[in-house]
């Protein structure tokens, strides 16, 4: 049995998987592969799995009953979850930085706004993910980043 | 008519108006940014200005380089779609100045319309009732009288705005000044117009819009339609005729949407927007000087092709119908499918779509771009497409929607159709309680069953451990999620 630690939005639940089966929260979930693809079988029903994505080592778009899911998936003993607490500020997505509002060695409060980023016409504030100094900028203004490309180094004290 | 017409757009409307030359035997020409060069209305095309760049100013919005090239191809007309240069003065006049013409309304017409105070006075000039507040242009100290006159809660909009841009809603007196001063830096970046003007703020109303077609002789109206399920300004849903109506109501509005036209001498085609309270008192909103998203709707319970109208107007061809021969017949409601996750604060989703199956059926309608392995764009709008169905009464089109986006097949992006679902099957849509606020009050309501979200997480950690995970297919969003968390997203939709 393996213990696997899921994260869907920000919140964690832990997942118990055994070769066909898993357990969340004494609920039994039963999977059952065949040539269409997966399925899964809960308190006798059967759901399709339309199609999992693998968005990198540790990510998966889940698509089923026409809802779509991120999960992020860490194992629940190793796997230390190294996001936390850096201050590398990254381009949550692809998109066009349209405003840089702090300047280097400027200090920064936790969710204090540090650019403006227009994806698919719409502005997203990128805040700071913990307090500290800018340590450096990685854009410019006007300029098209890609997804994960690093925008602002934090340095936390 | 015409025999090369060139549409300045790209996506589902391009796809769109192209339909209509095509069928018609008219020559299209269209443009293309290097991302959309394999997409569905750019492989239909007769002809591709190619763009230099994917940013919109590189790209949909560069008419510097395209006009030019769209002269030299012999395009004698222009269609701009919705969004990107369709209501650009500017715009309009070069079209004019190369000898090319604009498949719209008049420059004046998007000069007295597009302005927010002037449109304001055309509409109390036609005698359209107009929510108290600012007509001509005021000092910030002025424009606080007549907020404290009119009542709190009230809007602060900038003139310039439009199409819920430049909008901000002041419950409190003592926020005013502040807010109003806000209001005029943010219209001065946003708009380079700094005006500002106040209006009472309707706690609950409906939105409710007038098809217009203006001609040589007059205006035309193609009815109405009800377009109050939105979100934060933007419209998700759409329908006509407006259900929560009298007959004799929209008739009235109707008038009110001509008599601004007449007014104003409109040409072409563009939609009367107006508020209704709960009492069922209209109030003019504004005029959108364009084609809209919305348009199938009214399509489909006229039975009429409102681009075929729009190229007959503006290559001045006699229309063969009066205001007698629109006649309307049953019932249609349009779903708009963007490419952004409804269960995580409407955040983009753009990448690359795995699977795609449209779904089909009698008295249904799809307008959109969307194939397998399509990518969706970061560098514009998130739409995928519109889903339109048709029926005889609202419960038939309403019923057939419900089904139908219960069958689209589309992975690889989030996207807003489970949410589309949910709020066509709510108790408050098919009962009509709804008003402009209600998703916004209703965040909560409109979740995934938590059982789906479970099977979700068994699902992740059951492909994790058994490493059989299928290879990414997704390679422009790679890792979305990770960085998410580290970030707070605000959003603006443009």
């Amino acid at each position: 049995m393996k213990k696997i630690k899921t994260e869907i939005n920000g919140i964690e639940v832990e997942v118990d998987v055994e070769k066909d089966d898993a357990r969340i929260e004494n609920q039994n979930f039963k999977f059952e592969e065949d040539e269409e693809g997966l399925w899964i079988v809960l308190d006798n029903e059967r759901y399709f799995v339309e199609d999992v994505i693998k968005l990198s080592e540790k990510d998966f778009r889940v698509h089923i009953q026409g809802y779509s899911f991120d999960v992020k998936v860490m194992d629940a003993l190793s796997d230390v979850d190294e996001m936390e607490m850096t201050g590398d500020v990254t381009a949550p997505m692809a998109g066009v930085v349209t405003k840089i509002l702090v300047k280097p060695s400027q200090k920064v409060k936790k969710g204090d706004h540090l650019l403006l980023l227009s994806a698919m016409k719409m502005e997203n504030e990128i805040v700071a993910p913990v307090e500290g100094k800018v340590e450096s900028i990685h854009c410019k203004e006007n300029s098209q980043v890609n997804a994960n490309e690093l925008l602002i180094k934090i340095s936390v004290d | 008519m015409y025999n090369s017409v060139l549409v300045a757009n790209r996506g589902e409307i391009a796809l769109r108006i192209m339909l209509t030359l095509k069928s018609l035997g008219i020559e299209s020409v269209i443009l293309s940014s290097p991302v959309d060069r394999r997409t569905l209305p750019v492989k239909l095309a007769d002809k591709v200005i190619e763009l230099p760049g994917n940013l919109p100013n590189e790209s949909y919005l560069n008419y510097n380089h395209f006009l030019p090239i769209a002269k030299e191809l012999g395009v004698e007309a222009i269609h701009p779609g919705y969004g990107f240069l369709s209501e650009n003065i500017e715009f309009r006049k070069a079209v004019d100045k190369v000898g090319i013409d604009f498949i719209g309304p008049t420059s004046e017409n998007m000069q007295v319309l597009g302005e927010k105070v002037s449109a304001r006075e055309a509409a109390k000039k036609a005698g359209v009732p107009l929510l108290p507040g600012s007509l001509e242009p005021r000092e910030v100290d002025e424009l606080f009288e007549i907020a404290k006159n009119i009542g709190f809660p009230v809007l602060i909009k900038a003139s310039a705005g439009g199409g819920g841009r430049g909008i901000r809603l002041v419950n409190r007196e003592e926020d005013f000044m502040d807010m109003a001063t806000l209001a005029m830096q943010e219209a001065k970046s946003a708009f380079g117009n700094p005006e500002i003007f106040v209006e009472k703020y309707l706690v609950s109303a409906k939105h409710i819009e007038v098809q217009l077609l203006g001609t040589e002789k007059g205006v035309l109206h193609f009815g109405e339609r009800d377009c109050s399920m939105q979100r934060k300004n933007q419209k998700l849903i759409e329908e006509a005729p407006a259900p929560s109506i009298s007959r004799e109501k929209a008739k009235e509005i109707h008038e009110s949407a001509v008599s601004l036209g007449e007014t104003v001498r409109y040409q072409n085609a563009g939609t009367a927007e107006f508020l209704l309270d709960k009492d069922g008192n209209h109030y003019f909103m504004e005029v959108n000087t364009r084609i809209q998203v919305e348009h199938p709707v009214t399509e489909f319970i006229t039975s009429e092709d409102l681009i075929y109208r729009q190229l007959q107007v503006a290559s001045g061809e006699e229309l063969e119908i009066e205001q007698k021969d629109i006649k309307f017949k049953g019932h249609a409601i349009e779903a708009r499918i963007y490419a952004e996750d409804p269960y995580n604060g409407f955040r983009p989703s753009p990448g690359k779509i795995s699977k795609i199956i449209h779904p089909r059926g009698v008295g249904l309608r799809v307008d959109s771009h969307a194939e397998p392995n399509s990518d969706i764009p970061n560098f514009y709008d998130s739409m995928i497409g519109k889903l339109i169905s048709y029926g005889r009464s609202r419960e038939m089109a309403r019923t057939k929607l419900s089904i139908a986006l219960a069958s689209y097949k589309l992975t690889g992006i989030h996207t807003t159709v489970p949410y589309l679902k949910q709020i066509i099957d709510s108790e408050e849509f098919r009962t009509l309680k709804y008003d402009t606020k209600f998703l916004e009050n209703h965040m909560e309501k409109f979740k995934p069953d938590r059982s789906l979200e479970l099977i979700a997480r068994a699902v992740a950690a059951y492909k994790q451990a058994t490493q059989t995970a299928m290879p990414s297919t997704n390679g422009k969003t790679v890792d979305e999620n990770m960085f998410w968390k580290k970030s707070y997203w605000g959003y603006m939709r443009w």
